[in-house]
This record gives C-alpha cells, structure tokens and sequence, in this order.
C-alpha cells in the first residue's frame, strides 16, 4: 500500500453487498484493498458482473460500504455526512458512466453545466468554463442541440464534458469504450490520455483490451467475482 | 446565485415536462376556482347583506293571520310607541312587482321626507311629488329608462301607472338598490291598492341595542298577533341561509376536491423512473441532498402558486365580472329573477388564506416527499434501478 500522502483514494477490506439478508442478495465487492496514486491511471479489468462497476461507485463516493473503509484524500467517507459527500462527489470526481446517463431532453450545453448549478459561481463564468470543455473535445458550435439527436460518439463527448466541467482532479469512467466503435473508442483514448498529461488522476473499469493495454495504463487490477485477483501488472 | 439557478433550472424541468404539469396546473386550477366562486359568491353575499342590513331597523314588527304575513294597522304604532325604549315607530309601505315585460322582480319601496337606507343618488332625486320615482341601476337596465324618462308598471288591476323617473340609485353595492322601485307612499298604496290605515309592517327605533330582545317580547305581549324580528335574527338567518347553501355546494365540489386528492397522492406516492432516475444523476455529479430538494420545492411551488393564482383569478372573474353564472342559480336562490346585477368585490383574505394552505402545502409536500425518498438513496442505487 502506498504513502497516504500521495494516494487519492485508498480502500480497505471494502464489501458492498446488495439485497443484503434476501435470498437474491449478492456480494459485489468483497474484502477489495487498494490504493490510486496522484496522477496514476489504474483499470479494473474484468468481465461483465466482476464487481467492476460498484468498486468504481464506492471509489467515487456514491455508494457507501457495507463493511471496510474507503478514504478519499484521507477522509473516511463512512464517517462524512451526506452534503459533505455530496461536495467531495462535486470536487474531486468527474464520472463517465457506461450509459452516459445524460437527459436527453436537455441541450448538449445544458448537460455539460449541470454540476456546476449547485456551484457559487456566476452564469458567465459557467459559460466560460462549458465552451472551453467543449471546444477542447471538438463539440463548439453544438452546444444548443438536444442531446436525444446525437450520435453516440457526440453523446460520449457530451458525458466527458459533464465530467470535466469541474476541472476535476479524478476522472472515474466506466465502460468508457462499451458503446463505440474502434475509430471513435481510439479518439476516446487520445482524450483521457490528454487528461493523464494534464496530470489528472484515472480510474477506468472495462474489458476492452483497447482501453487496457494503452500505453497511457499505469496499472491494471483484475476484478472477479467482487475481487482483485492475482498479481498487480505495471 | 446558486439559489437562483436552482430556480431556474427547476422551471425548465417543469417546461420539458410541459404536457403533464399543465395537466396538473388545470386541474389543480379548476379544483380552486370551483372552491374560490363559493367562497368569494357567499363572502360578498354576505357582506353585501350586512351593509343592506346596517340601515335596516332595530326591529320590524309583522302582522301574522292564518301564519302568514298580512297588512298591519297603522294604528298600532301609538301603542307600540309607549314602550319604553322605543324611539320612532314608521309605518312602512313596501312591496314585490313582478314586471311581465322584462321578466324581472321589482321591489318598491313607499317613502315619506327621507330614504329608508343611506342611499346614494348617481343621478337626479328622490321623488318629491305625485308620479315621481327613483330607480335602481338594474331597473333602469333593464327597462332601458332614465332621469327625465317615465317608466310605467302595471298594476293589479292591468292597467298601466307611469311614473316620471327623477333619480338613478347607486350604492355602495349593486345588491342594494338594483331592483328598487322609490314611490311616494301615497302612489304606492294606490298602486298596490292597499286598504286605508294598513302598513305592510312597522318599523321600530330601539335606543339601547341591548335591549331589542326585550322590547320585541313586550311587543308580542301586547300584541299576540305580531311577529317582532329584530335586525340581528335577519343577519343570523342570512348567514345561515348562505353557509346552508355554499355547504351544500362545497358537498357537491368535494368530488372535484377527491380527484385533486387522488392526484396529490399519486404524486405524492412515487415520481416516474425518469424522475427517478435524473435525481440519480444530478446526486452522481454532485448535487446534495439539500440541492434536490430545493429543486423539487421550486417545482412544487411554481405549480401550485401558479395553479392557485389561475384558479383565484378565474373564480374573482367568475364570481364579479361574469356574475357568478355557474352558481348563482344555487347560491343566490329566488333572487334570480331580480334584474341582473354585479356583486362588489368583497374578499375574505382569511379565507383566501386558508384555502391556499389546504391546497398548496400539501401539494408541495407531495412533490417533496417522493423526491426526498430518491435523494436520500445512493445515487448509485437510483441509477441502477
């Protein structure tokens, strides 16, 4: 485990079990310790169900643990109120979802200002932070279409966008590639390794061999059956 | 600044979901304005009555045969008079003239040197000479007449009395002169063909309010075939009469009260998987707890301010422009034949008050109370589900 000091996130022994006391109750991460470094770009690798996708959640704060401690920048989130959470979701984290999880009703420029409404900061200075995110992933001039008209690729921009608005220090993308096709999923990598030199942090959970064997990966963890397996690959 | 953006972007959730609030708000509005007609329509009525009712006597004494209401020998006064407490004691000459022509109900009222309430001329005087009257401005509407014009009645014996028209009466209300026909008492008994030494009642002056119980029991002792009203039993009885009514209607509305129900409480028992699901985003991206909330109480608010002010206007347009059509025919009774006439507008902002708490809390509340059950989950388990 590393220096405290330097790690972003850091779990320990974390479980989260869903259903929990049903007969349908399942065990999505079980005992998982490990720790993200500053600037490191680490991926869950795993098949679909592995417990990719709620390790991500309890990394990114929007879950809480059933059992074990997830530290962000030496905060344990279990003893952390609700706003507090809220606002460390808002701060450190931008999330790319597998679905992208956008409303489709609202315009691209809508979606893209939607974590900085809770924000005090001025309309103008909104603005100015949503043009320039968008601008740098080509998506200027497409600010006033609905999102529900765009193409998948365009619809992941937009989700990259929204994460990035904050000018977060972590970005947390999950399935980032699951959606695309090779030309677009390539353009993707381009973007988050832009983010890496940027020296943001990178967690990505997929199965796409595109995604982890990247030159941009620092490290890849295995993820089965709720798990880390096996020996970390640098 | 973040409190307006909230705002903002609540009205625009609202805006996206167009289709569906405006349902909400119309029927929400409906549900207030059919509340607000009865409230506003019996709150004026009411009014309207106790101004009518501050000039009336302190005590009108009937003549009662068979159990009915008959003439009253003027005679009586003289008597009625040594009482004590009693001040002046008027013979009144008073009646109802169904006008054919115009399908209206007059009231015509026989005067002496002065009015029998504080009436306010808009145009002209109170007659002074023989075949002289006053009108009501629904009278004069109706019968499409004027100062300096004549308006001419039938009497019971069909033949045709005209009088010359020298005033115009307005009040502070409509209800009080509108159908009122002012004669000179001699012309009225003619008219109505009243025997000589009879009154259609007789009006009682009592010096000390307190004492007006009083007095109208001596006056049924001397006289056991008189019934003494005293102003307060009117009042009582308006009222009565008035809350019998709007109750009945309120009744009849409640089904329109058990749809806005059953609408609150489908919202109020869960919000749709898009809602559902947007409130899971917004929590994933960073908003609190507090910050959805406050959303869902914009969205709450602006629907049901909204539908509440729509609803208010349209009963107050209902009620004093449009003549409460839709309710006059119940709430105000026989009085529909009268000629036409507009109610003050009279408002209860107790009342007004009341009704917004019966309605827009618990909508609001309704709004809330789902949304806080999603906002309180993980937004990862809001996303997923």
């Amino acid at each position: 485990m590393s220096d405290a000091s330097t790690s972003v996130i850091v779990t320990e022994r974390v479980t989260k079990v869903y259903n929990r006391g049903r007969p349908d109750e399942v065990r999505a991460v079980d005992g998982v310790s490990l720790s993200v470094l500053r600037g490191d770009a680490v991926v869950l690798q795993g098949p679909s169900g592995s417990g990719k996708t709620s390790l991500l959640s309890l990394m990114a704060c929007m879950s809480r643990p059933t059992s074990g401690r997830v530290v962000v920048d030496g905060r344990d989130v279990a003893r952390v109120g609700e706003e507090a959470l809220a606002e460390i979701r808002r701060r450190r984290f931008g999330f790319m979802f597998q679905q992208y999880h956008l409303i489709p009703e609202l315009t691209v420029l809508e979606n893209v200002l939607l974590p900085l409404y809770p924000v005090a900061m001025g309309w103008s200075e909104m603005r100015r932070r949503a043009d320039a995110v968008l601008t740098t992933l080509d998506m200027a001039g497409k600010g006033r279409r609905k999102v529900r008209s765009l193409s998948g690729g365009e619809q992941q921009r937009v989700a990259i966008a929204r994460a990035l608005v904050n000018d977060p220090e972590v970005v947390i993308a999950d399935e980032p590639t699951a959606h695309l096709d090779r030309a677009l999923a390539r353009d993707l990598m381009q973007v988050l390794h832009e983010l890496k030199r940027q020296g943001r942090t990178l967690v990505i959970a997929t199965h796409d061999p595109l995604v982890f064997e990247h030159p941009l990966v620092s490290r890849r963890l295995a993820v089965r059956d709720g798990r880390i397996e096996g020996k970390e690959r640098q | 600044m973040r409190r307006l953006k909230i705002l903002e972007y609540a009205l625009s959730s609202l805006w996206r979901r167009r289709f569906k609030n405006l349902s909400v708000v119309t029927v929400y509005a409906f549900t207030i304005a059919a509340l607000g007609s009865i409230l506003l329509l019996t709150h004026s009525l009411r009014v309207e009555a106790n101004q009518i009712l501050s000039g009336a006597p302190d005590l009108v004494v009937q003549r009662v045969l068979a159990g009915r209401h008959d003439l009253i020998p003027v005679d009586y006064a003289a008597a009625l008079r040594e009482i004590p407490g009693v001040g002046a004691v008027s013979p009144r000459i008073w009646g109802y003239h169904y006008d054919a022509m115009t399908g209206s109900n007059f009231t015509l009222i026989g005067i002496d040197d002065r009015a029998p309430y504080e009436l306010e001329l808009l145009d002209g005087a109170l007659p002074t000479g023989p075949m002289e009257c006053a009108v009501g401005a629904g009278v004069a509407r109706a019968r499409s007449t004027r100062v300096g014009h004549e308006l001419t009645l039938i009497s019971g014996d069909n033949v045709g009395v005209v009088f010359n028209v020298v005033g115009v009466f307005r009040a502070g209300s409509d209800i009080l002169t509108n159908d009122l026909v002012v004669l000179r008492t001699p012309d009225l008994v003619e008219f109505f063909g009243l025997p000589e030494g009879r009154a259609v009642d007789l009006a009682l002056e009592v010096h000390n309010p307190n004492e007006v119980q009083t007095v109208a029991a001596k006056v049924k002792r001397l006289f056991p075939d008189t019934r003494p009203i005293a102003r307060s039993e009117i009042l009582r009885t308006y009222d009565a009469v008035f809350h019998w009514r709007s109750g009945m209607l309120l009744t009849l509305f409640a089904s329109a009260l058990v749809a806005f129900s059953i609408l609150a409480w489908d919202k109020a028992t869960g919000i749709s998987a898009d809602e559902r699901r947007e409130i899971g985003i917004l929590k994933a991206i960073g908003w609190g707890t507090a910050d959805v909330l406050e959303l869902k109480l914009w969205e709450g608010i602006a629907v049901s301010v909204t539908a509440f002010l729509v609803g208010l206007i349209a009963a107050w347009a209902h009620v004093f422009l449009f003549g409460a059509t839709l309710l006059a025919p119940v709430i105000k009774g026989w009085s529909v034949i009268f000629p036409e006439f507009r109610l003050t507008p009279y408002v209860d902002l107790y009342q007004i008050f009341v009704m917004a708490c019966l309605t827009v809390v618990p909508y609001v509340a309704s709004t809330v109370v789902p949304s806080w059950k999603a906002a309180i989950t993980d937004p990862e388990e809001v996303i997923r589900k």
